[in-house]
């Protein structure tokens, strides 16, 4: 192999048979190092599991006040309720008796979604609204900001406003006394995002969501989208694990039961298999 | 409910009929899919011209069927060094349940970086550039690059190979081109654009070509994982402490 061909593969030649991290490392009988900080010493009994969640997917180590509105945000963000898509696939995962543990995998992904579940849709309504921060402050009203927004069903497609099922969202005000009542302020993004909730309403009758309100709160407190999608992500475990648990014992196949004819056809008429040319 | 509330009284599917018995309207007596019945189709069809059918709506013509079935072939297996493979590979012998094995593999599968994803992105680059709307040749579109800094010789080798065949149209011959192209600067193409061109030749939409890719790359994730749950969790290395460095970042 020539030197020019060695100098290439370098990388991958330091790499054979060694793991190079910057985020921790078990010392077997001993400790484990999260980042910075000693498990056992600086961690454990000190601060929440929450905490430390954040800790493993951004390297920040939050307040305690943090961690708890964090908390109490996933608390609302699971619902047990089958109607709910991703508690659906948790109630179909326990119709077949999957693991819990794949029910719980199956539920999470499909809340990974870009129409509802609060990890992608965070992710998607902070870069919504750090975008508008910016626009905002450059000058743009808030009516020119919801005015180049598409249309569906009538009314602004805004990530973080109304929601899949329109209706009040009953989370919000309860975030707004958690919010003051664990000492936080109001931000520039959450200051956008009330006065862009309070136009929609009066406009389309639509206001902030729970996303809307999460995305502008977490933006406020100096997260990225891309850090936000990455503490969110299994937001909704414990609501999927409910409906899991609901239907174990229940009749095979009684779940939202379907005869054929609930299924509409409306592909082509019957045909016969035509002979290979 | 509220006058908003906009969803379907029911759930639709123009891909499978399914005729109740008369006496149950639960069971199934017979099962059509896209109009043609399972039972003909089992008979008369190969399991390729059903994968074709279910993702287009229309059996493939001989020339479609050969350039799909070999398409199959040639992402059935990425090896036991692919990413995906040996997170199976890694679950497996750690003795995961055998069920959440091809998910796991599928899920690792399902990246942006060249995975699944990374289909559609090169689906959506090279009909850009068969319509004319992209013309841009600074960087190689999505589903070129490098593997471990270079062009991907087998790769190049099952490029050539299905441009070849009858049902090869358009984009598998932008694709020969572009890897001429790009020789150059060690480029080429990858696994996944070669999906994305076989996909367009098909007439296999963006959105199918990522699960596609995934189905067709699932059958060496299922073997290697499979063939690991009979080893013991030592059969696969745990690194020594000295073997993994932690670089702290204050």
């Amino acid at each position: 192999m020539n030197t020019n061909k060695s100098n290439k593969l370098a990388l991958w030649d330091s790499r054979r048979g060694r793991i190079v991290s910057r985020i921790g490392k078990w010392v077997g009988g001993q400790d484990v190092q999260i980042r910075q900080y000693s498990l056992l010493n600086d961690l454990f009994l000190q601060k929440s599991y929450m905490q430390v969640l954040v800790l493993n997917a951004t390297g920040r180590l939050i307040s305690a006040e943090l961690g708890c509105w964090l908390e109490n945000n996933f608390m609302v963000m699971s619902y047990p309720d089958a109607r709910i898509w991703c508690n659906q696939i948790g109630a179909f995962a326990g119709e077949l008796h999957s693991s819990p543990t794949a029910a719980t995998a199956a539920g999470c992904l499909a809340a990974d979604s870009r129409a509802y579940g609060g990890s992608l849709t965070s992710k998607l309504a902070m870069e919504f609204i750090q975008r508008a921060r910016l626009e905002v402050e450059q000058g743009l009203s808030i009516e020119q900001l919801v005015a180049r927004v598409p249309l569906k069903h009538g009314k602004p497609a805004i990530i973080g406003f109304a929601r899949p099922v329109a209706r009040h969202d009953e989370r919000i005000e309860p975030h707004r006394r958690m919010t003051a009542a664990l000492g936080f302020t109001d931000g520039p993004h959450l200051t956008l995002a009330n006065q862009l909730s309070d136009y929609l309403l009066a406009t389309f009758g639509m206001g902030i969501n729970i996303g809307g309100y999460t995305a502008a709160f977490m933006s406020d407190q100096g997260f990225s989208p891309d850090e936000v999608y990455r503490i969110k992500n299994l937001c909704v475990a414990s609501g999927v694990m409910a409906c899991y648990v609901d239907q174990l014992d229940q009749t095979e196949r009684s779940f939202l039961a379907l005869q054929c004819a609930d299924i509409s056809y409306q592909g082509h008429p019957a045909r016969s298999v035509p002979v290979i040319d | 409910m509220n006058k908003d509330f906009v969803y379907a009284a029911q759930s639709s599917s123009r891909i499978t009929e399914e005729v109740a018995a008369t006496d149950n309207p639960y069971l199934t007596v017979q099962q059509r899919i896209c109009g043609y019945d399972l039972l003909e189709l089992m008979q008369k069809r190969s399991f390729t011209d059903l994968l074709f059918l279910l993702l287009t709506g229309e059996l493939p013509d001989a020339a479609q069927a050969q350039l799909l079935q070999q398409l199959q072939i040639a992402l059935c297996n990425a090896g036991p060094r692919h990413p995906a493979t040996r997170a199976v590979m890694t679950a497996a012998v750690s003795k995961a349940r055998p069920e959440h094995l091809l998910p796991i593999g599928l899920q690792v599968l399902g990246g942006e970086r060249q995975g699944a994803v990374a289909v559609a992105s090169a689906w959506q680059a090279l009909k850009q550039q068969l319509d004319g709307i992209s013309t841009d040749n600074q960087l190689p579109p999505a589903g070129f690059g490098q593997l471990y800094g270079e062009a991907d010789p087998l790769m190049a080798d099952i490029l050539n190979q299905l441009a070849r065949l009858p049902a090869a149209g358009p984009a598998l011959a932008l694709c020969r081109q572009l890897q001429q192209q790009w020789q150059p600067q060690q480029q080429g193409v990858l696994d996944v654009g070669l999906c994305a061109a076989a996909c367009l030749d098909l007439g296999i939409g963006q959105r199918e070509s990522i699960g596609l890719f995934q189905l067709l790359r699932a059958p060496g994730l299922l073997a290697h994982g499979m063939e690991q749950t009979h080893r013991p969790i030592t059969a696969s290395p745990l690194l020594a402490d000295e073997d993994y460095e932690y670089q702290q970042v204050e």
